[in-house]
């Protein structure tokens, strides 16, 4: 008996797997074997084969159809616009959302060109970034503008991965948001700075004039004691007026409003104007001033900000200096580039203060100990405004050692 | 005695301008608007003119426009006296022939003073 039943499960479990077996070799089949073992099979198991087959595929086509339709529903209920590009720039994809963006109806959209849509002001740097993002490399966040169909500027943020298929790349893909109403709200901040600082400086430069043609003895002699409290209150004005003059700049920077020259520039020269201009504060502060120029051919760049930079580098380098430190500037070739360093032999940057040097309001620690002047926007300005020249800004710094700021250069 | 006008309509500024001209022995006006500044140019015939940018009834490059269109005031030097100092505003003035241009909260007084006697040729 037990014998028997052994060998009814045996039969049993030898039929379920051929079954099942059967049934997996002819799914993941091709075609022909398909036909060929079906063929091996009994009739009435044919049509169970069959069934199971069939269900087992439509259950396949319905797993995969919610899955499309969950990316599709994702990719076109999307309010950014999604957009596919083949490797020629030519436009493959394009959500309903970019429909929206750029005002064109589907059938008017694919096909065309990039060109035809980014407005020629960026079309050059779109060129770079397409570039980047068929080299395999992703974009993050990058500003262009784009023209909708009735002429209008769009500007928008990108992100951009490439499109790969069998392990090449064969075009980009990029997330794009419009960014008008942004620009508008930093446009208005810009705006409201520009206005306040302006309203700002018309008390600032009474209460300058005034207090120069009493200090200067126009208006009669002045007693030591009234001369001291005066010259106290017009420092104290001056450093509004310089703190005005950086939110001012900060807030023009922000906005794209630095309007920035390109002429040949001599940093010889520039840095001879800036080492006039510090006189004063360094011996205040006895420091010494070192420069001895090298011979450099001169760089495409933007003058004021550039002197404005190499002063506020200059400033600091004498003001957290020590009594009786020294200040090197120095400008030198390097391949394409030009080279300018502020060395100083103060207190030095300490490790936890490195990360937040060139952040907006940061004030070290060591300097607040020494200086209460200073609106804490200077390097974050430097940084911002040498970026904006295509240029690198970095430091190199030793506690009680001191500090080399350099700024890098392209000569074109 | 030479005629400087100022056009200028904060008031405190305008007394600091007209103190320190009239102390350093020139005859000094002010005007408080941009209407009243182009009458006093072309009545007056200041040799020099002191000219702010945001002005009451009429903007200061309108009123440096009217004075280089006057053939008879054109010659008339004019010096932007603005708290704008945005390179555009500098280039704007250069091209409607502004003599110079000086930010108020960024000069000294005394720096006003030598401009003022620079573009009068020394007098």
């Amino acid at each position: 008996m037990l014998q028997l039943t052994g060998l009814l499960i045996a039969c049993l479990t030898g039929y379920y797997w051929g079954r099942t077996r059967d049934l997996s070799l002819i799914i993941k089949a091709d075609q022909r074997q398909q036909a060929r073992l079906f063929e091996d099979l009994s009739i009435s198991y044919q049509d169970q084969v069959k069934s199971e087959v069939d269900s087992q595929v439509k259950r396949r086509i319905k797993e995969l159809d919610e899955r499309r339709r969950k990316y599709q529903n994702f990719v076109e209920g999307a309010e950014d616009s999604f957009i596919q590009f083949n490797s020629f720039g030519v436009l493959t994809y394009a959500n309903p959302a970019t429909r929206r963006l750029l005002g064109y109806p589907d059938s008017e959209l694919i096909n065309r060109h990039y060109n035809e849509l980014i407005s020629p002001k960026t079309t050059k740097s779109f060129v770079d970034t397409f570039a980047r993002v068929k080299a395999g490399e992703p974009v993050i966040n990058h500003q262009f503008d784009l023209r909708h169909r009735n002429g209008r500027i769009v500007p928008v943020e990108l992100s951009g991965t490439p499109v790969e298929e069998g392990g090449s790349v064969t075009g980009a893909q990029f997330i794009i948001r419009d960014i008008t109403e942004r620009r508008a709200v930093d446009s208005l901040k810009a705006d409201f700075i520009a206005i306040a600082s302006h309203q700002l400086r018309t008390p600032l430069s009474a209460i300058r004039w005034y207090l120069e043609m009493v200090l200067k003895g126009q208006v009669g002699d002045l007693k030591p004691a009234q001369r001291d409290y005066l010259e106290e209150a017009y420092q104290s004005n001056h450093r509004m007026i310089a703190l005005v003059r950086d939110l001012l700049d900060v807030s023009r920077a922000q906005a794209g409003r630095l309007n920035l020259n390109d002429q040949p520039v001599d940093l010889n020269e520039i840095i001879h104007s800036v080492l006039d201009e510090v006189k004063p504060l360094a011996s205040a502060h006895n420091v010494h001033l070192e420069f001895k120029p090298e011979a450099i051919p001169a760089v495409k760049t933007d003058p004021a900000r550039i002197q404005q930079v190499i002063l506020n580098l200059a400033t600091n380098a004498i003001r957290y200096n020590r009594s009786r430190g020294r200040v090197t500037l120095a400008a030198r070739q390097q391949g394409a580039a030009v080279l300018i360093t502020c060395q100083d032999t103060g207190f030095g940057i300490s490790q936890a203060d490195e990360k937040k040097i060139f952040t907006k309001f940061f004030r070290g620690d060591t300097m607040l100990k020494r200086e209460t002047e200073g609106s804490g926007l200077g390097l974050y300005l430097a940084k911002t405004i040498i970026e904006s020249l295509g240029g690198n800004i970095w430091f190199e710094s030793k506690v009680n050692r001191g500090t080399t700021f350099t700024v890098k250069l392209n000569i074109n | 005695m030479k005629k400087i006008l100022i056009i200028e309509d904060e008031r405190v500024l305008a007394k600091a301008l007209r103190d320190m001209l009239e102390r350093s022995g020139f005859e000094a006006d002010v005007a408080s608007d941009g209407e009243e500044g182009v009458t006093k140019v072309a009545s007056g015939r200041p040799d020099l003119v002191l000219l702010d940018i945001i002005l009451p009834r009429l903007h200061g490059f309108e009123v440096l426009k009217r004075i280089k269109e006057n053939p008879d005031t054109k010659a008339t030097p004019v010096i932007i006296l603005s708290n704008l100092d945005q390179d555009t505003d500098i280039d704007k003035a250069r091209q409607l022939g502004a003599a110079d241009f000086l930010t108020k909260a960024e000069t000294d007084i005394n720096n006003v003073l030598a401009k003022v006697k620079e573009h009068l040729g020394g007098a």
